[in-house]
């Protein structure tokens, strides 16, 4: 079933969110992005289209967890045993979107007995699961506020673990699951359970355009989409590959890229000064702020670079709320870090 | 061949329905149509004489009591003992493909359901993974709900995901009353002879939908066209994009439907209503709906819908009790932690809210939420299954029976016929919502301290909604004053949308206190035919001076016959005294005994607050 995708590239506007999800693709140790905002807002579509601009990697072949010889600490048993008998090939592979529904069973996310080969054989043999696929791609949960407490745990456990265990049926098992987790939600249907969002490296608010023109090419282009949509694909086709070129190339920038113990200590002191407890803040942000000067093609990071990560990463972590706006919005915040002229 | 439907073309009137079916049928995208109207207004007739006309596509109807498992589809179970293979057996949804897909009263059912159908539709694709199946189909179908709003509304973040909303009357005319009549008992003494008198019409129609739907890529839509429809959108401040897509999309398919080959501001116009009616958020307030179809409530269905519903109490509260006392000493023990949480009294003090955020985030390790007693408790709809966790309370039979399936021919039979280990064993998930829906009812008349209740009542539902996560509870406001009620913020879980709603307050004008009981009861038994399991809880915020009546000659005594009568419903009540001044009445303090009531006075609110008050109260 090869359903056409509407091209990033062609998603007006929602520029931060843009962003958002290429920084996560450019490094993966960001670690994800929530995407908040009302319905109709391309959101999903945003999430998807992003298939078709992901990068490639090496993997060993036939491996159903996408092992990557340079992760050493993060092969699977049966790759490990492999490089032993030193009989290990690779091939070549592009990442991946793996959704995770909604309505998914616990069983088919952590992965289970494969029943088949056990009548067949008598033997016990694991059977993939959706954290399987994740490994080494994006694990995407549409709605994620509305996922049932029980895969939450499962994913919380797995996420901060990079190691999925399965203990069930006979089975003892485990395998990486290294995974980019993208969310999308509506806070109107309620909110997420606060661990599962402070796991999420980046958040996020998307609204709908307000301007009479942007809001056209919003009907125009959807429209031209659902009319012809291998015509529009086409139209979009140069832009899709620029944008993958710049992606491969920043991330073989990422590593070269330093940054100055003085604005290291900047990150400090915002996150010291906003009371944003625990580190993770401070180090998603230097992360961040890493990435986006790869992204720019620059191999050092700047204070504007700063500034923008902490734009994705604080929002979320020092939590606003209502009856006090501008308090701590992320425009007040801007002002204060920008008002801070050293 | 079989029996004939009353024919699409022989309906009278309902043209608005009709034309919202018929712009689906040109142009599938704009999304499905939900039609909301009273019991008898011929809103199933229609759908299934649409199927009819339309021929080719059948109508997949969604039974309210339906399952997770059957909606998405899951394990063939014969393949699965027989062969030990692991099949998909498909579901609803899988048939609904390139159908149409109608769930009558979409209200009533479970919103897991409804937020797995709403997906599909809008991804157009069925991933199924569940019970060792992993099964993707292509899922594209017109999706078209019916509701009687009398019964409870869909949330707004729902209804907006239908394209199309209709509200459906009964006809008024009388001409027209009388030729429905005639119709349908002609139709009723012999379909077959009724359905050929209505051929040319019904095949004219149908022609004419498929001939429309081919022209629909050559209509033109001008760039003055779309800027319109972008402006129409942002002065109602619809949600995202889609309403822009769906007026675009039906005011095109009303040209083609018109012969035109180009859109017109006349196609916006036929179309806009059927658009828009459920998006528009013009200054972002109450949701329209609710007020509205609070108001208009027929007092002879709503007694009736009651008595139904305490029966269904009575059946209910004997192992509900039984849940909570034993949930209660947990609580207990948690008590001591979530008092310290709500130390607000002051809502607009940061300082304040920013440790109380600190003291939540401490606490999350440390205390248990309210899920442990979600365990014990059988009550709330099976809507999933997982795999238990120790104790096992709550068989899920079929669930159970599917895992073990694929195993039973490697298993040693010992002239069983089926054998469950205790691996298979599956535990029921049940729509948790055991949570308080608690609804304050606010005076907002304009009387003496005004301004506190706000700032109190406001500051409480946010800080119980801060915790609604954990606690699953609901908080709703309700306000009264002048002669009138108003849903200000319907029971919800979201801080947002209480943000949203509680932002601008009308106040002001003279107080109808027995008004605002009754209706606030009136709202709460009418949640609870939705849903059965809420534990309701009204706050009401008055000095008790009510000075305008329903009907009849003096308010107070009006208002104290009303409360006697509220006081064996199965509400919680909490009287929040407001009284300021000298010259003290005691009216609040009478309306409470009456009500059998938890009392507090606001001047003594000062240290506690709010929100720790009721949460206090609805844990005994």
């Amino acid at each position: 079933m090869n359903k056409n995708i509407y091209p990033f590239t062609a998603i007006v506007g929602q520029e931060k969110m843009k962003k958002a999800l290429i920084l996560n693709v450019i490094n993966p140790k960001i670690g994800g992005v929530l995407i908040r905002g009302e319905k109709g807002t391309a959101k999903s579509t945003a999430v998807r289209a992003l298939v078709e601009v992901l990068p490639t990697k090496e993997v060993v072949k036939d491996c159903k967890f996408n092992c990557e010889l340079d992760r050493k600490n993060e092969i699977c048993e049966e790759c490990r045993e492999k490089i032993n008998r030193n009989k290990i090939d690779t091939e070549i592979r592009k990442m991946k979107v793996v959704e995770l529904p909604i309505g998914c069973t616990e069983d088919r996310a952590i992965g289970t007995l494969d029943i088949e080969y056990a009548i067949q054989t008598g033997e016990k043999k694991f059977e993939a699961g959706i954290l399987a696929q994740a490994n080494g791609n994006l694990l995407y949960v549409d709605e994620v506020n509305l996922l049932n407490d029980h895969i939450v745990d499962v994913l919380l456990d797995v996420a901060a673990m990079g190691v999925n265990h399965i203990e069930r049926e006979g089975i003892s098992y485990s395998h990486p699951s290294h995974f980019i987790l993208i969310g999308t939600m509506n806070p109107e249907e309620g909110d997420l359970r606060p661990q599962l969002l402070d796991r999420f490296g980046l958040v996020v608010d998307v609204f709908g355009e307000r301007n009479v023109e942007d809001r056209v090419k919003v009907i125009q282009r959807r429209l031209l989409f659902e009319k012809a949509p291998h015509e529009f694909i086409d139209l979009y086709k140069e832009e899709q590959i620029q944008l993958s070129q710049k992606i491969e190339k920043a991330k073989e920038l990422l590593n070269k890229v330093r940054i100055k113990d003085e604005l290291l200590s900047l990150t400090a002191e915002i996150t010291i000064e906003l009371g944003v407890d625990g580190h993770r803040a401070d180090i998603t942000m230097i992360k961040t702020a890493k990435t986006i000067a790869a992204l720019n093609n620059k191999e050092e990071v700047i204070r504007e670079d700063i500034l923008e990560a902490a734009e994705f990463v604080l929002p979320h972590r020092m939590r606003t709320l209502p009856f006090e706006e501008g308090v701590l919005s992320k425009d007040s915040l801007k002002k204060w870090i920008e008002g801070e002229n050293r | 061949m079989n029996k004939r439907i009353y024919p699409f073309t022989a309906i009278v009137g309902m043209e608005k329905v009709k034309k919202a079916l018929i712009l689906n049928m040109i142009h599938p995208q704009i999304g499905g149509v939900l039609l909301a109207g009273e019991k008898g207004t011929a809103k199933s007739t229609i759908v299934r004489a649409l199927g009819q006309l339309m021929k080719n596509k059948k109508i997949i109807t969604l039974p309210l009591g339906t399952t997770e498992d059957r909606l998405i589809g899951s394990i063939n179970m014969k393949d699965a003992m027989i062969k030990g293979s692991k099949n998909f057996e498909p579901g609803i949804l899988y048939k609904a493909h390139e159908n149409i897909l109608y769930v009558d009263e979409v209200n009533l059912l479970s919103e897991t359901l409804i937020n797995t159908i709403l997906d599909v539709a809008s991804s157009k694709v069925n991933r199924v993974e569940r019970e060792g199946i992993s099964y993707t189909h292509p899922c594209e179908f017109i999706l078209i709900g019916t509701m009687n709003p009398e019964e409870g509304t869909l949330k707004p973040q729902l209804l907006d995901r239908f394209g199309l909303y209709v509200e459906v009357k009964g006809e008024k005319e009388k001409e027209n009353r009388i030729k429905i009549i005639k119709r349908r008992l002609e139709y009723e003494k012999n379909p077959v002879i009724f359905y050929n008198k209505f051929l040319t019409e019904e095949k004219n129609l149908k022609d004419h939908i498929l001939r429309a739907k081919k022209k629909l890529k050559d209509i033109y839509m001008s760039n003055e066209i779309l800027k319109k429809i972008a402006k129409i959108n942002i002065e109602g401040n619809t949600a995202g994009h889609r309403g822009d897509l769906v007026l675009s999309m039906a005011s095109m398919a009303n040209a083609i439907y018109r012969n035109k080959d180009q859109v017109s501001f006349e196609d916006i116009e036929a179309t806009i209503d059927i658009s828009l009616a459920h998006r528009l958020r013009m200054p972002p307030k109450k949701p329209k709906q609710d007020v509205d179809d609070l108001n208009n409530r027929n007092s002879k269905s709503q007694s009736e819908d009651h008595n139904h519903h305490l029966k269904n109490d009575k059946n209910r509260s004997v192992d509900c009790n039984k849940d909570l006392s034993s949930g209660i000493d947990q609580y207990k023990s948690n008590l001591t932690s979530i008092e310290k949480e709500f130390v607000i009294g002051d809502v607009f003090d940061a300082s304040r809210i920013m440790r109380n955020i600190q003291d939540r985030k401490t606490r999350k390790y440390g205390s248990g939420r309210r899920s442990k007693t979600k365990i014990s408790s059988h009550i709330g709809r099976y809507i999933g299954y997982k795999v238990p966790n120790g104790k096992i309370y709550d068989i899920a039979l079929d669930a159970t029976l599917r895992a073990a399936a694929p195993y039973q021919k490697l298993r040693e039979k010992n002239g069983m016929a089926f054998i469950i280990k205790k691996e298979d064993i599956r535990e029921k998930i049940r729509e948790q919502r055991v949570g308080n829906t608690i609804l304050f009812v606010v005076d907002a008349s304009g009387s003496m301290g005004i301004e506190k209740r706000m700032i109190e009542s406001k500051g409480a539902v946010l800080s119980l909604l801060k915790d609604a996560y954990q606690k699953r509870d609901r908080v709703g406001m309700m306000t009264f004053r002048g002669h009138e009620t108003s849903v200000i913020l319907p029971p919800t879980r979201s801080v947002e949308l209480a943000y949203k709603y509680l932002k601008d307050i009308k106040v002001g004008g003279k107080t109808p206190l027995a008004l605002g009981l009754k209706k606030s009861v009136e709202y709460i038994n009418h949640l609870k035919v939705r849903d059965n399991e809420i534990m309701p809880m009204i706050v009401i915020l008055s000095d008790g001076r009510g000075n305008v009546t329903i009907k009849g000659k003096d308010p107070l005594q009006e208002v104290f016959r009303i409360a006697k009568e509220l006081q064996n419903e199965k509400i919680k009540f909490i009287v929040v005294d407001t009284e300021t001044g000298f010259l003290r009445l005691g009216l609040a303090k009478k309306l409470s005994d009456i009500l059998l009531a938890d009392y507090f006075k606001l001047d003594d609110l000062n240290h506690k607050g709010l929100g720790q008050l009721i949460r206090g109260s609805s844990m005994v």
